[in-house]
C-alpha cells in the first residue's frame, strides 16, 4: 500500500520540525500509543494499539528516524509486530514555508502488512492504512495548535 | 479460531442494557445478530472485555407506521424487514435492498440496527437508509438524542455513536416518498459483500421529466456516498444515455477507492457508473409505471 | 452380463446416518482418555530466519501442559523422504527458518483450544525477515532469493522428455502456434478440515493416530520414516466418515507426524482440529503453473507435434507425493488426440507459498488449460470451426487400446460419439446463429468446447518418472496399483466387507454392497461394509486410499474379486453337498440352485453354517470359516521403461464439454447459459452416485474457472485467507447442467468400470475459458489465465478497445 497527503501546520518550519521529532508528541499522536521510550539515537520503542472501531490489535513497534535533514526532510520507519501480524511502514516527510508563519507538510508513505490482518482484512486495509496515517498528522496538527494557544 | 476470554451479559430490558453500557461500554461491545461480529471475535481481530448481548430486547423488535414515519426497532431481524407487507407497501426499496444482504440464513439473525452501527462500507442498509434520509434514535443512561444518517457514518466501521450509547430506532420519513426506486448491486457471488451498490429514489411527472431524485453509492469510499449535486443534474430533464453518463461521472468524480483483490480502483469506478445508470433507469421505469397506475 | 445390483441407482447407505447427525467424523471421536488440545503458532513471515523462540510466558499460563518447538522436532524426527534426487529438508515444524506464511513454528498443548490459543498469543518469536519470492519465473531466475541453501536452487526437480520425431514434425509443419499460459493456485476446501488425535505410548514405543487421512498409503512409509520407527509402530486409524477431501487431506501427513511428536514430548494424547484460517493458509493446494506450449499443425487442422514446458509451483517445500503434480498426466499429455510427437520439459519450482499436494484433477486442469485453449487457437488461426479441429484429431474408436507418445495406454473409448452427443445436446449449429445475431446487437455470446481424457487409477510407478532412468535403476522399481478387500461371512450368515479405499464421501460402502450383493445373489441391505481404515488390521498396500478416482476401476475390482472367492467357496461347498459339478450351479436369491433342476437347491445359510458349525463336512482340503481377501492390481500398470514411456493410469475415461456463455461487456461479468457434459467412464456402478460426483467435480472446476484463487502478495502474504475472499462457488453459482453418459466398457477391469469424479474439475476451467474467448472474439481478446473474474475480463475489454482505437488512429 502506498499514498500521500499534505497538511498545513501552525508555526515556523524549524519549530514544526523539532516538535514532530519530540517523543512526547510522537506518543500523543501515534494511534493507541501507551508507551514510548528512546532506545537509541533517533530510535524509539513503543506499544501501539492500532485498528478501526472494535477491530484493534496490540503491536510492539520500533520507530526509527532516518535521513534527518533539519529543517526540511526526514524519514520515519515503523516496524510493528503483534498477534494480528506485523506492519512495516515508511513515511517521508517534507516541510516547506507558508505565509502566516505556517508550514506545509507533505508526506508519502509505503506500508506492508503481514499475518492475519493481511489475510483477512484485505478488503479495507488500504483505506484503513490511509486513515491511520492521516490520523497521525491530524493529531499532530491539533497538538501544535494547542501548543500555539498555550504559548 | 477461538475467541479470547470475555465477560458475558444479557440484559432483558433497554434500561438494563444502558446501565451495562455505562459501566462496561468502553472496553465492551454490543452483540446483536453477530453475523459480522462473531467471526471478528473468533478470529481474535477484536478482544473486548465484555459482550453485552441485546438479542433479548424484545421491546426493540418492531416495525410500525407512526407520525408520518416508518419506525423500525434496532433489534428487528433483517428477514422480518424483508418479509414485511408494511415495508413492501410503504418503502419497497428497503425490501429490495435487504434481499441482497448475505443469505437467508444470515438475515434470520442479522439485525437492522446492527447493520447500521457496524457501518461496513459496502453494506446495503446504511446505504439505503441514507438515501431515504433516515434518522436514528440513540439512547444512553443520561440522554436520548436523534441523529440524521447523513452525519452518522464517519469512516470504515465507525459511526458517531459513543461507547455508552445504544441505537434503539430507525425512522424513515414517509412524506414525499418517491414513486420510483431501485437498488442495484454487483458482487462476485450471490450474498457476497457488494463491490458496488446503488440505491436510487426518483420522481417523474406526467410527461416523463424527473422532478426529484436521491441516490447514494456504497463501496467507493469508507462510507456510503450521497450524490446530491449529481442528482440535481437530472431535475427537469428526461433520461438520455449522455445525461446518465454525466451524472455517473459527477457522482464518482471525487471518489478514490483503493485497489483490492476483487476490484481495481478503475474497475470499481466503472462499476459505479454502470450501476448508477442502471439504477436510475430502473427507478425511472418504476416511477413512470406507478404514475400511470395512479 | 445382466446385472441386478451393479449399475442400479441405489440410494446411498451412508446418507441416513449423515443426514441425521449420526455420522462419526474425527471431531466426534474420543477414543482415549486425557485428551488435550493444541493450538499451532504459525509464521506470519513468508521467508525468515528464526533467531529465537521464547515460550516461558506461554508455558506458565492457565491449563497449559507444554510447548513444542523446532528443536524438539529436529531431535525426534527425520526430514520427510520425497521422490526427487535432490531433496530438501522438510520437517513438520520449522526448525531454523520459515519458508511460507502459516508454516508451523510452535505447538501449545492445553486443556482446551481456547486456553491453548491464549497461551499461543504469549509465545515470542524473533524473526529475521528475508526477501520472499512467489512468482514461478522469478523463482527460477539467477538472482532469486533461495529458499533452501543446502541445494542452492529453487528448482526441486527438472526433466526433459522427447518422444517420436518432434523437431522433424515442427520443421514440416504448415503452421506453428505458440503461447504462454498461466494457471492459478487453488485448493479443495472440504467442509471438514484436517483433524488429528495422536497418542504415543512410551511403554510400547508405539504411535497411534486417528486422522481423516485417506492415502495414498505410500505416505504411511513417509510418516514412519520421519518418525524413525518401523512401519508397524505407527498405527493409523481413519473414521468411516470424512467430510470431503477431494485429495486435499492427503496433505495432513506432516501434521500426523507433528502431533505424534507433541504427544510424545508432552506425555499426553493430543487432539488438533484445524480451523478454516489454518486450512486456507497451510494445509495443501493444487499447484500454480506456467506453460509454454507450441503446436505443429497442418493446414487441415491436424496437430502433428506438441512441445510443452511446464513449471509448477510446489510451494515452500517439495513434499511427497510431489512432483507427481507434473507427472500424473504424463501419459495423457497429448489428451484425446492422435499426436505422435511430443517434447516436454517439466520443472518443479519452490517459492514462499504453502506446499502443495493431491487435489481433485491433480495436474489435469493444469494440462488441459493450455492444450484445449491451443486447440481453439489453432481453429481460429486456420479459420476452421473448433469442433472440426477437435474431430480431426480425436483418436478413433477403432484405434483402441491406444498407446500415446509418452506411453499411456488408453484402454477403450468412443470419443467422436461423445463429442457428437455434446454438440447435438448444446444445439451447436443453432447457437452459432444466436451468437451471430447477438454480435449484431452488440452483445457477446460464446460457446466453448473441450475434449479431455480422464485418467483414473494411478499406477504407482508413474511418480518415478521424476527421476532419470539412471536414477531409477538405483532402487526398487515401482509399479502397480494394488488394492485389497476382504469379504467374510460370520457364523450366523452376516456378510461383511472390509475395504481400504478410505472413502471421503464417494459412497464406497454403497457400491461395495452392490457388488457383493450381485456376486453372492443377496440383497445389498444385508451387507455390512466396514469403511474405517486401520493400518493394523485393514487389508492394505502402498496404493490404498482414495485418490485418482481409483475406487471405480481398482477398489471395486478388489471387492469384486474377494466376493468371487467367497462365491467360489460357497459353490464348492454346494458342489460337495449336492454332488453336482460347479459349472451347473448358480446363486440367486440367497440360494444355490442346480441349473435346469431348480428343486435341487441349498440355502446360502446352510452352506455358511457348514463352513462354521460343521467344518468336518467341508470338501477335502477346504479351510473352515468364510473369510476371503483379494488384492488386485492391473497388469498395464508397469514401471516406466528406459525410454521414459509409462502408463500412468490403468483406465482412461473421456469427457466432452460444451458450454455457452454471455459476457456483459459493461461489467465483465460472465454468465454461463448452458453447461453440457458428456461422460464415458465405462460401466457405471451406481448412476446416482455417478451424477453426484460429476456435479461436485463440475462445481470445483467452476471454482477454478471463475472464483477460486489463493492470492499471495509479492511478500508471500496470503490475501485470500478467509471465505470472504477465497470464493468457492455455492449453489447459486451453479449453471444449468445437462449430463449425458455413454458406457464404453474397459477391457482391463472385471466390471468394465473406469474412475470418474475428476473429469469436470479438469475440463471446466478450460471449457469456460474457451467459451469466454469465443464470446469476445470480435474484440480480439486472448484468454490465457484464470480465474475469469469480472475485473480481469473488463480489463481485457478495455485494453482491446484501446488497441482498436489506436489501430484505427494509425490507419486514418
Amino acid at each position: 500500500m502506498n499514498g500521500n497527503g499534505k497538511m498545513e501546520l501552525p508555526g515556523l518550519k524549524e519549530d514544526v520540525f523539532n516538535s514532530l521529532l519530540e517523543p512526547e508528541l510522537l506518543q500523543k499522536c501515534m494511534m493507541g500509543c501507551k508507551k514510548l521510550e528512546k532506545i537509541g539515537e533517533n530510535k524509539y520503542a513503543a506499544d501501539l494499539s492500532v485498528g478501526i472501531a472494535a477491530v484493534k490489535g496490540k503491536y510492539e513497534a520500533t520507530i526509527q528516524l532516518e535521513d534527518v535533514e533539519f529543517p526540511n526532510h526526514y524519514k520515519i520507519i515503523v516496524h510493528g509486530e503483534g498477534k494480528p501480524g506485523f506492519v512495516n511502514a515508511e513515511g517521508v516527510i517534507d516541510l516547506s514555508d507558508l505565509e502566516n508563519e505556517e508550514t506545509l507538510l507533505e508526506y508519502t508513505y509505503t506500508a506492508e502488512v503481514g499475518g492475519k490482518v493481511a489475510s483477512i482484512g484485505q478488503r479495507m486495509l488500504g483505506g484503513v492504512a490511509k486513515l491511520i496515517i492521516s490520523d497521525f498528522f491530524k493529531k499532530a496538527k491539533k497538538e501544535l495548535q494547542r501548543r500555539e494557544k498555550t504559548d | 479460531m477461538k475467541p479470547a476470554t470475555f465477560d458475558y451479559y444479557r440484559p432483558d430490558s433497554v434500561v438494563e442494557a444502558l446501565q451495562l453500557l455505562e459501566e462496561y461500554g468502553d472496553e465492551g461491545k454490543l452483540l446483536a445478530g453477530g453475523q459480522s461480529f462473531i467471526p471478528i471475535l473468533n478470529m481474535r481481530m477484536s478482544e473486548p472485555e465484555s459482550l453485552i448481548d441485546i438479542n433479548h430486547l424484545k421491546e426493540l423488535d418492531y416495525i410500525k407506521e407512526e407520525d408520518g414515519y416508518l419506525k423500525i426497532g434496532a433489534v428487528t431481524r433483517q428477514s422480518k424487514l424483508e418479509k414485511s407487507p408494511l415495508v413492501k407497501k410503504l418503502v419497497p426499496i428497503l425490501v429490495e435492498a435487504t434481499s441482497f444482504i448475505g443469505h437467508i440464513q444470515t438475515r434470520n439473525r442479522g439485525t437492522v440496527g446492527g447493520s447500521v452501527v457496524h457501518a461496513d462500507p459496502s453494506a446495503e442498509l446504511p446505504l439505503t437508509l441514507l438515501t431515504l434520509d433516515a434518522k436514528v434514535t440513540i439512547k444512553s443512561m443520561d440522554e436520548e438524542r436523534e441523529a440524521n444518517l447523513r452525519d452518522f457514518f464517519i469512516t470504515y466501521l465507525t459511526t458517531e455513536i459513543m461507547p455508552s450509547e445504544l441505537l434503539t430506532e430507525i425512522q424513515i420519513p414517509l412524506q414525499h416518498m418517491s414513486n420510483g426506486y431501485a437498488f442495484e448491486e454487483f458482487s462476485r457471488r450471490h450474498g457476497d459483500f457488494a463491490l458496488v451498490a446503488v440505491a436510487c429514489l426518483l420522481d417523474v411527472d406526467e410527461v416523463g421529466t424527473v422532478t426529484s431524485g436521491r441516490l447514494a453509492v456504497g463501496g467507493i469510499d469508507a462510507v456510503p456516498v450521497l450524490a446530491e449535486d449529481a442528482m440535481d443534474l437530472l431535475i427537469g430533464k428526461k433520461l438520455s444515455e449522455s445525461l446518465l453518463q454525466t451524472v455517473g461521472e459527477k457522482v464518482v468524480e471525487d471518489a478514490e477507492p483503493d485497489d483490492d483483490l476483487h476490484a481495481s480502483k478503475e474497475y470499481r469506478l466503472n462499476l459505479a457508473k454502470v450501476l448508477i445508470k442502471r439504477a436510475i433507469q430502473k427507478a425511472y421505469g418504476r416511477a413512470v409505471k406507478r404514475g400511470d397506475s395512479l | 452380463m445382466q446385472h441386478q445390483q451393479i449399475g442400479k441407482a441405489l440410494k446411498r447407505v451412508e446418507d441416513p446416518r449423515l443426514t441425521s447427525g449420526e455420522g462419526t467424523y474425527i471431531d466426534d471421536l474420543n477414543p482415549i482418555g486425557n485428551i488435550h488440545h493444541v493450538a499451532i503458532l504459525r509464521s506470519h513471515h513468508a521467508h525468515a530466519n528464526i533467531k529465537e523462540i521464547r515460550t516461558e510466558k506461554a508455558e506458565k499460563m492457565k491449563g497449559v501442559k507444554g510447548v513444542v518447538v523446532g528443536k524438539d522436532i529436529a531431535e525426534l524426527t527425520k526430514p520427510f523422504p520425497v521422490g526427487v534426487s535432490n531433496p530438501v529438508k522438510y520437517y513438520s515444524l520449522a526448525i531454523n527458518k520459515v519458508r511460507f506464511v502459516g508454516e508451523p513454528v510452535a505447538v501449545v498443548v492445553a486443556e482446551n483450544r481456547y486456553l491453548a490459543e491464549d497461551a499461543m498469543d504469549q509465545i515470542e518469536v524473533d524473526y529475521e525477515p528475508l526477501p520472499a519470492v512467489v512468482d514461478i519465473e522469478e523463482a527460477m531466475a539467477h538472482d532469486a532469493p533461495i529458499l533452501h541453501e543446502e541445494i542452492g536452487t529453487n528448482i526441486a526437480n527438472q526433466r526433459f522428455f522427447d518422444y517420436g520425431k518432434t523437431e522433424e514434425a515442427f520443421e514440416e509443419a504448415d503452421v506453428v502456434i505458440s503461447h504462454k499460459f498461466k494457471f492459478p493456485k487453488y485448493s479443495a476446501t472440504p467442509v471438514e478440515t484436517y483433524g488429528v488425535i495422536a497418542n504415543y505410548q512410551e511403554s510400547e514405543g508405539q504411535y497411534t493416530v486417528w486422522s481423516n487421512f485417506h492415502g495414498p498409503f505410500t505416505l504411511q512409509s513417509v510418516m514412519a520414516a520421519a518418525l524413525n520407527v518401523s512401519s508397524n509402530q505407527l498405527r493409523l486409524i481413519v473414521p468411516k466418515d470424512v467430510g470431503g477431501s477431494y485429495g486435499i487431506k492427503s496433505g495432513v501427513f506432516p501434521y500426523i507426524v507433528l502431533m505424534s511428536i507433541v504427544s510424545r514430548k508432552i506425555g499426553v494424547p493430543v487432539k488438533w482440529i484445524e480451523d478454516r484460517q489454518e486450512h486456507l493458509l497451510a494445509s495443501s493446494s493444487g499447484t500454480d503453473r506456467v506453460t509454454w506450449i507450441e503446436a505443429a499443425v497442418k493446414n487441415d487442422g491436424t496437430v502433428t507435434a506438441l512441445k510443452m514446458k511446464m513449471a509448477d509451483n510446489v510451494g515452500g517445500y517439495i513434499r511427497a507425493p510431489e512432483p507427481a503434480c507434473l507427472y500424473r498426466t504424463h501419459s495423457n499429455s497429448t489428451g484425446a488426440y492422435r499426436i505422435p510427437n511430443l517434447q516436454m520439459e517439466t520443472i518443479a519450482v519452490m517459492t514462499n507459498k504453502c506446499p502443495t499436494g493431491l487435489i481433485r484433477g491433480y495436474g489435469g486442469q493444469q494440462l488441459y488449460f493450455p492444450l484445449e485453449r491451443m486447440m481453439q487457437m489453432i481453429a481460429r488461426k486456420l479459420n476452421l470451426d473448433p469442433a472440426e479441429v477437435l474431430n480431426k484429431n480425436l483418436i478413433r474408436k477403432d484405434e483402441f487400446p491406444f498407446e500415446t507418445a509418452s506411453g499411456g495406454i488408453y484402454d477403450s473409448g468412443n470419443y467422436e460419439k461423445a463429442l457428437k452427443t455434446a454438440l447435438e445436446t448444446v444445439k451447436y449449429e443453432e447457437f452459432k446463429e444466436k451468437r451471430q445475431k447477438a454480435r449484431e446487437e452488440g452483445k457477446y455470446l460464446g460457446i466453448g468446447l473441450a475434449c479431455i481424457v480422464e485418467p483414473s487409477g494411478s499406477n504407482m510407478g508413474y511418480v518415478t518418472i521424476a527421476l532419470t532412468p539412471e536414477e531409477r535403476a538405483k532402487s526398487l522399481p515401482k509399479s502397480g496399483c494394488a488394492e485389497g478387500a476382504t469379504v467374510s461371512i460370520d457364523p450366523m450368515g452376516g456378510i461383511k466387507v472390509r475395504i481400504s479405499t478410505v472413502p471421503t464421501g464417494q459412497g464406497h460402502e454403497t457400491v461395495s454392497a452392490q457388488i457383493v450383493a450381485e456376486v453372492l445373489g443377496v440383497k445389498p441391505e444385508t451387507i455390512k461394509v466396514i469403511a474405517e481404515m486401520d493400518t493394523a488390521t485393514s487389508p492394505w498396500s502402498v496404493a490404498s486410499g482414495s485418490y485418482s478416482s481409483r475406487f471405480g476401476p481398482i477398489g471395486s475390482s478388489a471387492v469384486f474379486q474377494a466376493a468371487q472367492k467367497v462365491r467360489t467357496k460357497l459353490l464348492r461347498i454346494a458342489e460337495h453337498q449336492l454332488k453336482v459339478p460347479i459349472q451347473n450351479l448358480k446363486i440367486s436369491n440367497g440360494k444355490v440352485v442346480v441349473q435346469g433342476h431348480e428343486e435341487k437347491q441349498l440355502s446360502l445359510k446352510r452352506l455358511i453354517g457348514t463352513a462354521h458349525w460343521n467344518p468336518q463336512d467341508l470338501p477335502e482340503g477346504m479351510e473352515p470359516g468364510i473369510h476371503e481377501s483379494a488384492f488386485y492390481t492391473v497388469s498395464t500398470a508397469k514401471s516406466p521403461r528406459e525410454d521414459d514411456t509409462v502408463n500412468g493410469s490403468v483406465t482412461h475415461g473421456f469427457v466432452a464439454d460444451a458450454v455457452t456463455v454471455e459476457v456483459d461487456a459493461e461489467t465483465g461479468n460472465v454468465k454461463i447459459l448452458d453447461y453440457v457434459t458428456v461422460h464415458d467412464a465405462g460401466k457405471l456402478l451406481n448412476p446416482l452416485i455417478v451424477d453426484g460426483q460429476i456435479l461436485g467435480g463440475l462445481a470445483h472446476g467452476l471454482g477454478g474457472a471463475m472464483y477460486e484463487e489463493l492470492v499471495y502478495d509479492k511478500n508471500g502474504q496470503l490475501l485470500s485467507g478467509s471465505f470472504m475472499d477465497y470464493l468457492c462457488p455455492t449453489a447459486t453459482e451453479m449453471p444449468e447442467i445437462t449430463i449425458k453418459h455413454q458406457e464404453t466398457l474397459s477391457p482391463v477391469t472385471p466390471l468394465g468400470a473406469k474412475g470418474l469424479g475428476e473429469g469436470n474439475t479438469m475440463s471446466a476451467p478450460v471449457v469456460i475459458a474457451n467459451a469466454v474467448s469465443d464470446a469476445l472474439q470480435p474484440l480480439g481478446i486472448t484468454i490465457d489465465d484464470l480465474p475469469l473474474s469480472p475485473n480481469k475480463i473488463w480489463n481485457k475489454i478495455q485494453e482491446s478497445k484501446k488497441n482498436i482505437t489506436a489501430l484505427k488512429e494509425e490507419l486514418t
